[in-house]
């Protein structure tokens, strides 16, 4: 689960279907270059409590996780070009503050950002 | 886990999840059972490393009263504070959108639950801060004055027409001044709180004027106390252009002791138990020397200190008596401070001190003097007389090459340093052939 974790590339992330997505053991989140959110998995949105459609096309960093929007997470999708990188973090997934692990993606060959979390 | 299935649910989730001001729930020992997100990224901007799990800890360094203020308010329920200021750090840390001043609420519901908002209101604090400094200038501008001076800039920022009073005011004729910038008629104070004129044209130009006072320079050497307004003129070109024709400047002449903005900022830089600066203050003050040691290429030092053991001394002979200790050792500094030194406190009890133009060996020297005065002055308070020590870090600052919040994190360091190699010393210690 950890090495799927760490290890699934962009490419395999994004020639997954829904379905698929919705089998892996973290919470998944696509967002566009504008942050709004493309795709939800069934994880996260357990992890969260809210349900895909509720989610889909909202402002990620500002309804729904305003706690990535800062230097760590929003910021850098806009700065770097290229991401893989894995950082320990705090969330507050149905209001109780949760130590989780991070993993951001992003590169020129992707068509969405992803934000993968590993409770 | 299962999908929620409850709408109501899921909606009071997003309205949390969206709400633009930070909530959460503690106990009364600042244990936190719910927050909202925004909540969790104000937490980050902490110093604090780690879990956010207990919030009165990692507001002590910040905000050491929200403690007392929540375990001493003793009614069943009520209001314990509200839109209390908590100052974070100096205007230039990280990036510039990080939070400087947080405002917080904290409400007792019964014993143990307690809700708490938190919202960064770092601009608004700035905007109120200038608004008040211009009240109080335009407030007594039609009091003792004798006139004004008066004097227009081109957009190059240099005179090109002047009143006679301040040919009077300044000793330079009409001709001379022509050509000249308002710099040019200010004392370059040593202490360095001059800003230069171009950024003063810069914030006119953002803000639409901008005030300073400080010591003005007559042609024949002499000084005055000079209070100088910088007003931007504007052609309106349409409805969201417009094009900068040049600056107006008034400046007038003094008296420097009396004035009600010496007064009015001396209550908002002070801290109410010892006197000392507030942390405001003391970032206020960084901040201005910061620039002009980049203007001048000149360093700065600063030191920091911590009383060791504070939180002994409150546990056995009670808060009380931490408070006369921290009075005690504000009184004794503040007396062994040099002029021009700024003092302040800046955390629960934790001190610091700014050395304009100083390097580091000077700051080393004014931490071991104030930490042999310390370690030997008598601490009076109501059951007995105690002695404290404290440790002290020392870092020095030079211009552009870092941030205020760097030096800070510096002298810092070197603090933690000196507490872990024993308490009651300098870091860096003095050299060998400082050392008598």
């Amino acid at each position: 689960m950890t090495s799927v974790f760490e290890n699934i590339s962009g490419a395999e992330l994004e020639a997954m279907d829904d379905d698929q997505l919705d089998s892996v053991e973290f919470g998944v989140i696509g967002l566009d270059a504008s942050g709004m959110v493309c795709r939800y998995n069934a994880r996260e949105s357990a992890l969260a409590g809210l349900r895909r459609e509720s989610v889909l096309d909202c402002d990620y960093f500002n309804e729904i996780a305003q706690c990535m929007n800062n230097f760590l997470v929003a910021q850098r999708f806009e700065d770097e070009s290229e991401i893989d990188d894995v950082i320990p973090y705090v969330l507050t997934l149905r209001m109780r503050p949760t130590p989780v692990r991070l993993r951001l993606l992003k590169s020129s060959e992707m068509t969405l950002r992803y934000i993968l979390i590993q409770r | 886990m299962q999908q929620p299935q409850d709408d109501e649910y899921e909606q009071l989730l997003q309205f949390v999840y969206a709400c633009p001001v930070g909530l959460v729930d503690i106990e009364k020992d600042g244990t936190i059972r719910l927050m909202n997100p925004l909540a969790m990224n104000l937490m980050m901007s902490l110093s604090t490393d780690g879990m956010a799990t207990n919030l009165l800890k990692a507001l002590q360094n910040y905000a050491p009263e929200l403690r007392s203020l929540v375990q001493d308010f003793s009614a069943k329920r009520g209001t314990i504070c509200s839109n209390h200021r908590i100052y974070l750090g100096p205007e230039d840390t990280g990036s510039s959108d990080a939070p400087k001043v947080l405002s917080c609420t904290i409400v007792k519901l019964k014993d143990e639950r307690y809700v708490v908002t938190l919202a960064d209101v770092s601009l608004q604090v700035r905007q109120e801060r200038r608004l008040r400094e211009a009240e109080t200038w335009f407030g007594s501008l039609l009091e003792g004055v004798k006139d004004f001076g008066v004097a227009s800039l081109g957009p190059d920022g240099r005179i090109n027409a002047v009143n006679s009073t301040l040919s009077l005011q300044t000793g330079y004729d009409e001709s001379e001044l022509n050509g000249l910038s308002v710099e040019d008629l200010m004392e370059d104070r040593p202490e360095g709180t001059l800003l230069s004129t171009a950024h003063r044209l810069e914030q006119a130009r953002k803000d639409g004027w901008h005030l300073d006072e400080g010591w003005g320079s007559r042609q024949n050497g002499e000084r005055y106390w000079c209070q100088s307004l910088i007003a931007v003129c504007v052609d309106e070109l349409s409805n969201d252009q417009r094009s900068i024709r040049g600056y107006t400047v008034i400046m007038r002449e003094v008296e420097r002791r009396d004035t009600d903005m010496r007064e009015l900022k001396k209550l908002l830089q002070t801290d109410h138990l010892t006197s000392a600066y507030n942390r405001g203050a003391f970032f206020d003050a960084a901040n201005r020397e910061h620039i002009s040691s980049q203007r001048l290429g000149r360093p700065f030092a600063l030191v920091t200190f911590d009383i060791d053991h504070f939180k002994l001394i409150n546990d056995s002979y009670g808060h009380g008596a931490g408070d006369d200790a921290l009075r005690t050792i504000s009184k004794v500094c503040i007396n062994a401070v040099r002029p021009g030194h700024v003092f302040a406190r800046i955390g629960g009890e934790e001190f610091a001190i700014i050395l304009p133009g100083a390097a580091l060996e000077e700051a080393v020297e004014l931490a071991e003097s104030l930490r042999k005065i310390i370690a030997s002055t008598a601490i009076v308070t109501q059951k007995s007389t105690i002695y404290v020590t404290a440790s002290f870090g020392c870092a020095e600052g030079l211009g552009a090459q870092q941030s205020v919040a760097s030096i800070l994190a510096d002298a810092d360091a070197a603090l933690y340093q000196a507490k872990r190699a024993g308490r009651n010393r300098t870091a860096p210690p003095l050299t060998a052939n400082e050392t008598q």
